[in-house]
C-alpha cells in the first residue's frame, strides 16, 4: 500500500501522527457517545457507556493480549491507534535523548540518565535505571497531545462542576445543610479510612509502599464525596429540585464536594511531600522532616489558595465580570475570561503541587457564584465539555486498565458495602437531627450516596499518583457507577414518587399515524384507532367505542390546535398515545375554535388512573410553542417527528 | 516531585502547558477585543498577540520565559502537546468554516469561482517560479545546485499562490460577510486555490532527490522525467506515483463527501437528533465526522484541515441541523479554540533573525501583485465590479499559517535557505494582518454602529429620581455638559427644553428620546436617564417613561439624529431588554444588557448586501 512520505513533518508532529491522533479522537469520541446513547436507552447513566467504550476500545478487549495473543491483530490495531511510544524502524521504542544530555555528567543534582547511574548498590539499582531507561523512550507524540487533551477535558469537567456550585443556597440552608453535610463525610471517612487501615491487602494496597497512610485517607475521602451533577439529575428527573428536600441534598452536596476536595488536595500534598522526600534519600529523620515541612508548605498554600480565590477571588470576579460583558464581544468575550480565569487557577494548583483539576473547581466555584454570570454562558460551556470532553475523558479511562484483570470481587463488594452504607447511616443522623422526618431522612442518605463521574476522576487521579492499584481503582469506578444507578429508584421507593412521564417515551414508529385523510372528528378517530389497534394489539372497533363514548361526553379539543381524544382500555399493559397529523384541520371544538391540526389519541391501561392525566400535561407541555407545532406539524415521519419534538422540548427545558 | 508524573507529562509541565494556554487565550482575547474596538477584524489582534508571545518580542526580551512556556525543543513534551492543540484547533475551526457554506451558492458561483481561483493561482504562480527559476539570488537563496532548481522554482509559485483559508474564513466572519455571496465566491475559490497548491506541494516533495539537495547530477534528469510522468500520464511504476494517487484520492474524497456523504448525513441526522440525547447526540456526531474526515484527508497527503472543512459543507448542508446546535459549535470554536490557533502562528518565528529586507520586499511585492492582480483580473472576468474584485483580491491574498507550514516543510526538506523562509513567514503574516483591514476599506464597509458603542458609563444616569421633564432634562443636561465638548449645561438644557415644548418625543414602550443639535459638538452623544418611577412624556400608548435618551447631534451633520433615533429604538425593541435593562444595578451591568442585547439580535440580521453577484 501507498504510504504518506514521512518527511512531511514541519512541527513537533508528523503527518502519520496528526493523522492517527486525529482518528484516534474521532474513534473514542465515537465510541464514547454510542455506548453512552446506547447505556442512556437502556436507562442507565451515560458515563457507564462511556467508560465501557474506553474498555472495549482499550488494554481490556481490544489491546488485551489474552486473546489473540502478543503479536495478534488486536493488539496491532491497539497500538497503532493508540501508541504509547514511538517506535523505531526496528520496532523497538525510540529512546528520548534530551538536547541537553550532555550536561548530565557535570551538573550537579540532577538524575543522570541511566548510562550514568552504575554503582555498586546492587540489584535496585539495575532496576531502577532500568525503570528510568522506560521513563525515558519517547512518548508518541500523538499519545502526548491525547494526553494532553484528556488533562483539559478533566480541568474543564472539574470547572463545569464548580460552576454549579451556588454558595448562597448553602447559606440559606444553614445549619440542616451543614448537619447532612458533616455527617455525610464524617461517617463514611472514618468507614473508608478504617477499611483502609485494617484490610489493605484486600483492596489491593502494596504493602511494601510506605503510603499507608496516604492509602487510607484517600479512601475516606473517596468514600466522603458527593456528585453533584448525579445528585441534580436525579432530582430534576423526580421533579423534586425545587423542593426544600432537592435544595438540602443540592447544598449539602456542594459543602460536601468543596470539604472533598480540598481534603483530596491535602492528601495528595501528602504524597507529593513524602515521595519527595523519599527521593531526596539522606537518613530517615532529615527524610520525615523535610516531609513535613514540605507537607504543611502545600497544605498552607492550598488553603490560602482556596481561601484567596473564595473571597478576594470571587469579590474580584464578580466585579470584573460586568465589565467583561459591556466592554467585549458576546459571549465570546465571557467564555474566554471564564476559560482563562480557570486555566490560570489549574495552573496555579498545578504548581502548588496539588492536581490542575482543583484549581478549575475552585475557579468554577468562585466564577459560578457571581450573579452576573448568565445561564446562557454556563450553559454552552456546558453543552461542549459534557458533550465532548467528557466522553472523551472516561471513555480515556478505560483505554489504559485492564478491567478484567483489575477487578476482584472482595474489593468491589467491600468497597460498594462501606459507601452505601457510611453515607446512609451518616446523612439519616444527620438529616434526622436536622429534624427531618424518617423517610424524608432515608431520601437524604440514598440521593446523596450517588458518586458519579467525580468518583472516578479522584480515582484515576490517585492511580496516575501511584496511590492505588488498578484493582482499587476498578472498584472504585464500579462502586461510583453502582450508586449512581441505585440512588435515583432508591430515593423513588422510599418517598413513593414516580419519575416524571415524558411524552416522547410512549410514542413508537407503529403508533404513529402519519397524515390523516379524514376531516370529521368521527372518521380521525377511526382512523387512529386502526393505528392503535396495530400498535397495542386490540380490537381498532374496541378503542374507537371507548374513545368515541369519551369523546360524546365533552369534546377534547385543546387551544393551539391541539386535540386529546382519550380512553381508558382493560387489556392494556402500557400507556399507549397515537398521533396523527392534519394539515386540513380537524374541528375537536376547541374553546378557540381553531380545528385540530395535531390529534394525539392516549390510551391508558384501565388499573391507572393517574397515567392518564400525566400524559394529557406531557402532551400539552410538548406542543406549548409555536415553533414545536410547527416543526412537528411539518414532520414527514416518525423519526423527523420525535426529532422535533425532541428538540423543542430540550429547547424549552434550558429557558 | 519528578516522581508523582505516572502519565508521559510531568507536573511541572502540565503546570506550564496551562499556563500556556491561559496567557495564549487571555491575550489573544485582548488583543482581538483591542482590534475590533478599534473597528478591525479580531483576528488581527490574535495574530498580534501570538508575535508579541513569540520569539519576535517575548523571546527578546525574556528568552528564557520564553523558553519556559514554548519551549523549542521538538522533542519535548510540552512543544508536542501545544502542536496537537493547535493542529486541533485549526481542524475545528475549518469545521465551522464549513458549516457556513452554502452549498447551492456555490454552485451558483461556479463559473466565477472557477475564473477567480485560476488566475489567483496563476498569476502569482507564473511569477514566482519565474522568479525562483532565473533569480534564486534575489530570494535569499545564493547557491542553488542544478537538482533542485526545478523543484526550487515551483515551490517558490507555490508558496506564492497558496492562500490560508482559515484567515481568510475568519477574516470573512469578523466582517459579517461569510454568508454574502462574494464571502462565499472568496471561500470557495480559496478552497479550490489550496487544494490545487496542496498538491502542487506534494509534486514538489516527489520531486526532491531523496537523499537531500547534494546528489549524483544525472538525477536532474531523472527528477524531471518522472514529475513528467507523474503529472501528465497518470500511472507509472516509480515511487513517485503518491502524487497521482494523492490527487485521485483527493478528488475522490471531495466527490464522495459532496454527493454521497452528503446524502448520507442528511438521512441520518434525524434519527442522531431523535434518539440520541439533545444537544449532546448531534454535536458528538458532528465532531466525529470532522475528525475522520479530517484524519482521512491527512493521511492523504494534504492538509487536515480539507477534511473538516468538506465534512462541515456536507453536514452544513442538511437542514436537520438546528442553529442551535451550530450556535453551540461556533461559539466554543471562534471564541476558544479559534484564538489559540490564531495566536499560535507568529509564535515560532523570529521575525529579527535572518531578515533580508532583498528577499523580503521581493516576495511580499510579488505575492500581494501577483494574488491582488490575478485576482482582480479574474473576477473583473466573472463580472464583478471594481471595487468587489479588488475586495476578492485582498481577501485571497491572506497567506497566513498555510503558507507558514509550506514554508517550514520547505526549509526542513532543505530546499529553502532561512532568509527565504523568513521573507516566506513576513509575508504570510503580512498578508494576513493586511487582507482584513483592505477587504474593509475596499468594500467601504462600515462596522455597523450600536448604542451600546456610543454609551460609556458615564452616560447612563441608572437612578434619576426625575418626575418631571423638566427635571429629568435638567439631569441629563448637567451630566451631558461634562461629558461633551459642550461645556455650558444651560446652552443644553434651553435647546433641548425649546425642542421638547414643540412636540413631546414619547416613543411607546416607556421610551423618550429627548434631542438636540448643538453647535460646537464633534460627534454625537446620546445619555440614558433611567428613572424609575417613569416621566409623563405625554406618549401615544398612555405610558410613563422610565428610559429617557438624550441625543445631541452636531448641528452640520443632520443625518445622525436620524440615525440615533433608529439605533435607540432598535436597541430597545424588545420587551425583554427594557425589562433587564430596568433591574440592572450598576450602570456597567446596563451596559451589559445592551450588548448582550445587540450581538444575540445580531444572529438574525442577513449579511451584508454589498455585494450581491450576478448569477
Amino acid at each position: 500500500m501507498w504510504t504518506t512520505p514521512n518527511m512531511l513533518a514541519a512541527g513537533p508532529l508528523s503527518y502519520e501522527q496528526i493523522t492517527v491522533f486525529l482518528l484516534a479522537f474521532g474513534v473514542l469520541l465515537g465510541m464514547a457517545r454510542l455506548f453512552g446513547e446506547i447505556a442512556r436507552k437502556l436507562g442507565q447513566p451515560t458515563v457507564l457507556g462511556e467508560i465501557l467504550a474506553g474498555v472495549v476500545l482499550g488494554a481490556t478487549v481490544m489491546g488485551n493480549p489474552a486473546f489473540l495473543g502478543e503479536d495478534g491483530a488486536n493488539v496491532k490495531f491497539y497500538d497503532w491507534l493508540f501508541p504509547q511510544y514511538e517506535l523505531d524502524e526496528g520496532g523497538e521504542p525510540v529512546q528520548y535523548v534530551p538536547l541537553n544530555a550532555i550536561d548530565y555528567a557535570t551538573v550537579d543534582g540532577i538524575n543522570p540518565p541511566p548510562d550514568y547511574a552504575a554503582d555498586d548498590r546492587g540489584d535496585t539499582v539495575v532496576t531502577e535505571a532500568d525503570e528510568e531507561a522506560e521513563a525515558k523512550r519517547k512518548y508518541d507524540g500523538g499519545f502526548l497531545s491525547m494526553t494532553m487533551f484528556l488533562n483539559l477535558a478533566a480541568v474543564f469537567l472539574l470547572l463545569v462542576a464548580g460552576l454549579e456550585v451556588d454558595l448562597s443556597i448553602v447559606w440559606k440552608q444553614g445549619k440542616a445543610a451543614l448537619w447532612v453535610s458533616l455527617m455525610g463525610m464524617i461517617v463514611p471517612f472514618a468507614m473508608g479510612f478504617a477499611l483502609a487501615w485494617f484490610l489493605p491487602a484486600q483492596i489491593g494496597y502494596d504493602t511494601d509502599s510506605d503510603l499507608k497512610l496516604a492509602f487510607a485517607l484517600f479512601l475516606g475521602i473517596a468514600m466522603s464525596i458527593t456528585a453533584l451533577p448525579v445528585i441534580a439529575k436525579i432530582l430534576m428527573d423526580m421533579n423534586m429540585f425545587r423542593s426544600d428536600m432537592g435544595m438540602l441534598i443540592m447544598s449539602s452536596a456542594m459543602v460536601n464536594d468543596i470539604l472533598g476536595w480540598v481534603g483530596f488536595a491535602m492528601v495528595l500534598a501528602l504524597v507529593a511531600a513524602g515521595v519527595d522526600a523519599a527521593n531526596g534519600g539522606g537518613d530517615a529523620a532529615a527524610a520525615s522532616g523535610s516531609a513535613l515541612t514540605q507537607m504543611l508548605t502545600t497544605i498552607g498554600w492550598t488553603l490560602l489558595f482556596v481561601g484567596g480565590m473564595l473571597t478576594v477571588g470571587r469579590w474580584g470576579i464578580n466585579k470584573v465580570l460586568p465589565f467583561v460583558q459591556a466592554n467585549t464581544s458576546w459571549p465570546g468575550g465571557v467564555l474566554g475570561f471564564v476559560l482563562t480565569v480557570s486555566l490560570m487557577c489549574a495552573a496555579a494548583t498545578e504548581a502548588i503541587g496539588i492536581h490542575s483539576i482543583f484549581g478549575a473547581f475552585i475557579a468554577g466555584v468562585a466564577i459560578g457564584d457571581s450573579k452576573h454570570l448568565r445561564r446562557q454562558t454556563v450553559e454552552t460551556i456546558e453543552q461542549f465539555i459534557n458533550n465532548i470532553f467528557a466522553p472523551l475523558f472516561f471513555a480515556g479511562i478505560g483505554l489504559r486498565v485492564n478491567f478484567i484483570e483489575g477487578f476482584d470481587l472482595v474489593a468491589v463488594v467491600l468497597v460498594l458495602v462501606i459507601a452505601i452504607l457510611g453515607k446512609l447511616v451518616g446523612c439519616y443522623l444527620g438529616a434526622k437531627w436536622a429534624g427531618l422526618s424518617q423517610r424524608e431522612s432515608a431520601a437524604v442518605g440514598f440521593g446523596m450516596s450517588a458518586r458519579g463521574a467525580l468518583e472516578i476522576i479522584l480515582g484515576q487521579l490517585a492511580l496516575s499518583y501511584g496511590l492505588i492499584t488498578e484493582k482499587l481503582f476498578v472498584a472504585i469506578v464500579v462502586m461510583a457507577i453502582a450508586t449512581s444507578l441505585l440512588a435515583g429508584p432508591a430515593m423513588q421507593a422510599v418517598l413513593k414518587r414516580k419519575q416524571k412521564l415524558r411524552l416522547e417515551d410512549v410514542l413508537s414508529d407503529k403508533a404513529f399515524a402519519g397524515q390523516l385523510r379524514s376531516a370529521t372528528r368521527r372518521r380521525a378517530i377511526e382512523e387512529l384507532s386502526e393505528t392503535g389497534a396495530a400498535a397495542t394489539g386490540l380490537d381498532a372497533a374496541v378503542i374507537d367505542a371507548a374513545v368515541w363514548k369519551r369523546e360524546q361526553l365533552m369534546s377534547t379539543g385543546l387551544p393551539h390546535a391541539i386535540a386529546v381524544p382519550h380512553a381508558r382500555l382493560p387489556g392494556l399493559t402500557k400507556p399507549v398515545v397515537v398521533v396523527g397529523q392534519s394539515n386540513a384541520g380537524v374541528d375537536f371544538d376547541a374553546s378557540d375554535g381553531q380545528l385540530a391540526e395535531l390529534i394525539c389519541m392516549i390510551l391508558t391501561p384501565e388499573s391507572d388512573g393517574e397515567v392518564q392525566l400525566e400524559l394529557l400535561a406531557a402532551v400539552a407541555e410538548a406542543f406549548q410553542t409555536d415553533d414545536a407545532r410547527r416543526r412537528c406539524l411539518e414532520a414527514e415521519n416518525f423519526t423527523e417527528f420525535k426529532a422535533a419534538l425532541v428538540t423543542s422540548s430540550a429547547a424549552g427545558g434550558h429557558a | 516531585m519528578n516522581m508523582l508524573a505516572a502519565g508521559p507529562l510531568e507536573v511541572s509541565e502540565i503546570t506550564r502547558l496551562l499556563l500556556a494556554m491561559a496567557v495564549l487565550l487571555g491575550l489573544a482575547r485582548l488583543m482581538g477585543e483591542w482590534a475590533r474596538q478599534l473597528g478591525q477584524p479580531t483576528v488581527l489582534g490574535e495574530i498580534l498577540a501570538g508575535i508579541l508571545l513569540g520569539q519576535t518580542v517575548l523571546g527578546a526580551i525574556a528568552p528564557g520565559g520564553y523558553e519556559w512556556l514554548f519551549p523549542s525543543d521538538p522533542g519535548s513534551g510540552i512543544a508536542i502537546a501545544e502542536e496537537g492543540f493547535i493542529v486541533m484547533s485549526a481542524t475545528l475551526l475549518l469545521l465551522v468554516v464549513g458549516l457556513e457554506v452554502d452549498l447551492s451558492t456555490v454552485w451558483r458561483l461556479g463559473k466565477a469561482m472557477g475564473v477567480v481561483s485560476a488566475f489567483g493561482i496563476a498569476s502569482p504562480m507564473a511569477v514566482g517560479s519565474t522568479l525562483g527559476w532565473f533569480a534564486p539570488g534575489v530570494l535569499g537563496v545564493e547557491e542553488v545546485a542544478d537538482n533542485v532548481r526545478l523543484p526550487l522554482a515551483i515551490f517558490v509559485g507555490i508558496a506564492l499562490s497558496i492562500t490560508a483559508l482559515p484567515v481568510i474564513a475568519k477574516i470573512l466572519m469578523d466582517l459579517n460577510l461569510a454568508k454574502s455571496d462574494m464571502g462565499m465566491l472568496v471561500i470557495s475559490s480559496a478552497m479550490l486555490n489550496d487544494l490545487v497548491g496542496w498538491i502542487g506541494f506534494a509534486v514538489v516533495l516527489a520531486l526532491l532527490p531523496q537523499s537531500g539537495p547534494a546528489l549524483e547530477p544525472h538525477s536532474v534528469g531523472e527528477a524531471v522525467s518522472v514529475a513528467v510522468a507523474a503529472v501528465e500520464t497518470s500511472g507509472g511504476g516509480s515511487g513517485k506515483t503518491g502524487v497521482v494517487v494523492t490527487i485521485g484520492l483527493t478528488l475522490g474524497f471531495l466527490a464522495f463527501m459532496l454527493t454521497v456523504g452528503r446524502l448520507l448525513l442528511h438521512r441520518v441526522m434525524p434519527y442522531v437528533q431523535s434518539r440520541w440525547s439533545y444537544p449532546g447526540g448531534v454535536l458528538g456526531f458532528v465532531f466525529v465526522v470532522a475528525l475522520l474526515c479530517a484524519s482521512l484527508t491527512e493521511h492523504l497527503g494534504i492538509h487536515s484541515i480539507f477534511g473538516a472543512f468538506i465534512a462541515g459543507v456536507a453536514i452544513g448542508d442538511s437542514h436537520h441541523l438546528r442553529e442551535r446546535t451550530r450556535d453551540t459549535i461556533h461559539q466554543f470554536v471562534t471564541n476558544i479554540f479559534a484564538p489559540i490557533f490564531f495566536a499560535s502562528i507568529g509564535l515560532r518565528i523570529n521575525f529579527v533573525e535572518a531578515f533580508d529586507p532583498l528577499a523580503v520586499a521581493v516576495v511580499l511585492g510579488v505575492a500581494l501583485v501577483g494574488k491582488i492582480g490575478g485576482c482582480h483580473l479574474g473576477a473583473r472576468l466573472a463580472g464583478l465590479s471594481q471595487r468587489e474584485s479588488l475586495g476578492v483580491g485582498f481577501g485571497m491574498a491572506a497567506q497566513g499559517a498555510v503558507g507558514i507550514i509550506l514554508g517550514q516543510l520547505a526549509h526542513q526538506a532543505g530546499l529553502i535557505s532561512d532568509e527565504l523562509l523568513v521573507a516566506i513567514v513576513v509575508m504570510a503574516l503580512g498578508t494576513s494582518l493586511l487582507a482584513g483591514p483592505a477587504m474593509q476599506k475596499v468594500l467601504q464597509l462600515k462596522t455597523q454602529k450600536q448604542l451600546h458603542t456610543l454609551l460609556s458609563p458615564k452616560q447612563v444616569l441608572i437612578d434619576s429620581r426625575a418626575r418631571s421633564i423638566h427635571e429629568v432634562l435638567h439631569e441629563l443636561s448637567k451630566r451631558a455638559a461634562e461629558v461633551t465638548d459642550v461645556q455650558d449645561e444651560k446652552t443644553i438644557f434651553r435647546a433641548v427644553w425649546s425642542r421638547e415644548q414643540i412636540m413631546h418625543t414619547a416613543l411607546p414602550n416607556g421610551l423618550a428620546v429627548p434631542h438636540a443639535r448643538l453647535e460646537g459638538l464633534k460627534r454625537p452623544y446620546v445619555l440614558i436617564a433611567r428613572c424609575r418611577d417613569g416621566v409623563d412624556f405625554d406618549a401615544a400608548d398612555g405610558q410613563l417613561s422610565r428610559l429617557v435618551c438624550l441625543i445631541l447631534t452636531p448641528v452640520d451633520q443632520p443625518d445622525t439624529q436620524i440615525e440615533m433615533l433608529s439605533l435607540i429604538a432598535k436597541a430597545f425593541e424588545s420587551s425583554e431588554t427594557r425589562q433587564r435593562c430596568m433591574s440592572a444595578d450598576t450602570t456597567l451591568e446596563f451596559l451589559a444588557v445592551l450588548n448582550q442585547a445587540a450581538s444575540e439580535a445580531g444572529h438574525d440580521l442577513t449579511p451584508h448586501d454589498s455585494a450581491t453577484l450576478g448569477a
